[in-house]
């Protein structure tokens, strides 16, 4: 009887060490898990050929950043409409510049690597505090790298939307690209405060906008 | 002759005026982001963190936080939400780091014994995930500027575009599980076997 024991206890010491040894296998010889970042391997050549390597190296950096005009930063204003409908309502800052040129504008830092193209959208519509809204389809912009009294263009003005889309296209390091904003007004509009906010931002050039 | 001087005055007070205008850059706060990769190529399920820098080469100080987009939000684990105060006329060779973390996830399908966990072989036949987005460095220094009077308040950033491929790791089913299962059953099998012939002893001791 103890010699059955006895057996029965060398096949529980043969199973455990067995499986130790497929554990250490499994996870050095059988693991054939591909390396990740492998490193490169090196042959080595015996005989008249000799061969040498060295490495090779680039590192691209880009940077590039932009600032809004004062008359930009402080906000888009239409100032006060008495009279509607109304229509291309302009905005404060549209014709107060040098030669009646608009003094809306974005500025590209000469400290750039990078050509930038510049994107803007709004959050949503020009809406009251008592959530009565002017449809953000009324609020129109027009934008060019220079500026006087005929451009940025009414003619060529557009929508705002609530999703990115170019408002510049390509502006070199040290450029600037202007912008003019219109309002439409309908008749029915009940009276007050209408707010909502204008977003601009700086891409590397031929880059989609983004959300 | 009185009036004459306070003409010249003011024309010579009216050009400094001028010239100080021209010279005094008319912007805002600005904000800048620096960066060397685009593209980052992560082993799924692996922690990862990456840097990008924001600058401020304008004549005003301004505080910026870092954003990414939607797509790019579905794995990241962890992102620096405070605001970074960015003084003026920090240039891009002064650029400030701003670090986040990724954790990839596990995208790729296993072949799975157990509980569709354990057990697995990867074999790496799908096609590689990619994700792509963008790094938004916002400036929200007076958070968005404009007067509550009517109108469109304005905002500025800039982005990098960042393009995160996840790695399919490949490998063969893994049994160490079940050589330590039966490692660990068998010494359990051979502790009371042990127990219970020491008792035996012990009791056939008492006997004698």
């Amino acid at each position: 009887m103890e010699n059955r024991a006895d057996w029965f206890n060398v096949v529980l010491i043969f199973v455990i060490l067995a499986a130790v040894v497929f554990l250490i296998l499994q996870n050095t010889l059988f693991n054939t898990v591909l390396s990740v970042s492998e490193k490169p391997r090196t042959f080595g050549l015996t005989g008249h050929a000799t061969e040498s390597t060295t490495t090779s190296n680039v590192s691209i950096q880009k940077y590039l950043s932009i600032a809004l005009c004062t008359n930009l930063s402080t906000g888009i204003l239409f100032g006060d409409v008495a009279t509607l409908p109304a229509t291309n309502i302009n905005a404060t800052h549209n014709y107060d510049g040098t030669a009646t040129g608009s003094t809306f504008c974005v500025n590209v830092s000469t400290d750039s690597n990078t050509a930038i193209d510049l994107c803007s959208k709004a959050n949503g519509h020009l809406t009251s505090p008592a959530l009565d809204v002017i449809g953000l389809a009324n609020e129109t912009y027009s934008n060019s790298t220079t500026t006087n009294a005929a451009i940025p263009a009414l003619a060529s003005d557009v929508s705002l939307t609530t999703s990115y889309v170019k408002s510049g296209d390509a502006i070199a390091a040290g450029g600037l690209n202007y912008y003019r904003f219109w309002l439409d007004i309908v008749a029915a509009q009940p009276s007050g405060d209408y707010n909502n906010t204008v977003y601009f931002k700086g891409v590397t050039t031929t880059l989609d906008c983004g959300a | 002759m009185i009036e004459k001087k306070v003409v010249k005055n003011l024309k010579i007070f009216s050009l400094a005026l001028a010239l100080i205008l021209i010279v005094l850059p008319f912007v805002s706060a600005g904000v800048g982001i620096s960066w060397d990769k685009e593209t980052s190529l992560i082993p799924e399920n692996t922690k990862t963190c990456l840097t990008y820098k924001v600058y401020n080469p304008w004549p005003e100080d301004s505080t910026v936080e870092i954003a990414l987009s939607d797509n790019l939000m579905e794995i990241v684990s962890y992102i620096q939400s405070e605001s970074v105060f960015v003084p003026k006329d920090t240039s891009s060779k002064n650029a400030i780091p701003i670090e986040f973390c990724f954790k990839t996830p596990n995208v790729y399908e296993k072949d799975c014994f157990l509980f569709n966990k354990l057990l697995c072989k990867q074999d790496c036949i799908e096609n590689m995930r990619i994700y792509e987005g963008e790094v938004e460095v916002l400036e929200v220094g007076d958070q968005v500027k404009g007067s509550g009077a009517g109108g469109s308040a304005t905002a500025v950033s800039v982005s990098a575009p960042l393009r995160v491929k996840v790695q399919c790791v490949a490998h063969t089913r893994n049994y160490s599980l079940i050589y330590i299962l039966i490692a660990v059953a068998a010494g359990i099998f051979l502790i009371i076997n042990l127990i219970q012939r020491r008792k035996k002893k012990d009791k056939s001791k008492v006997r004698k």
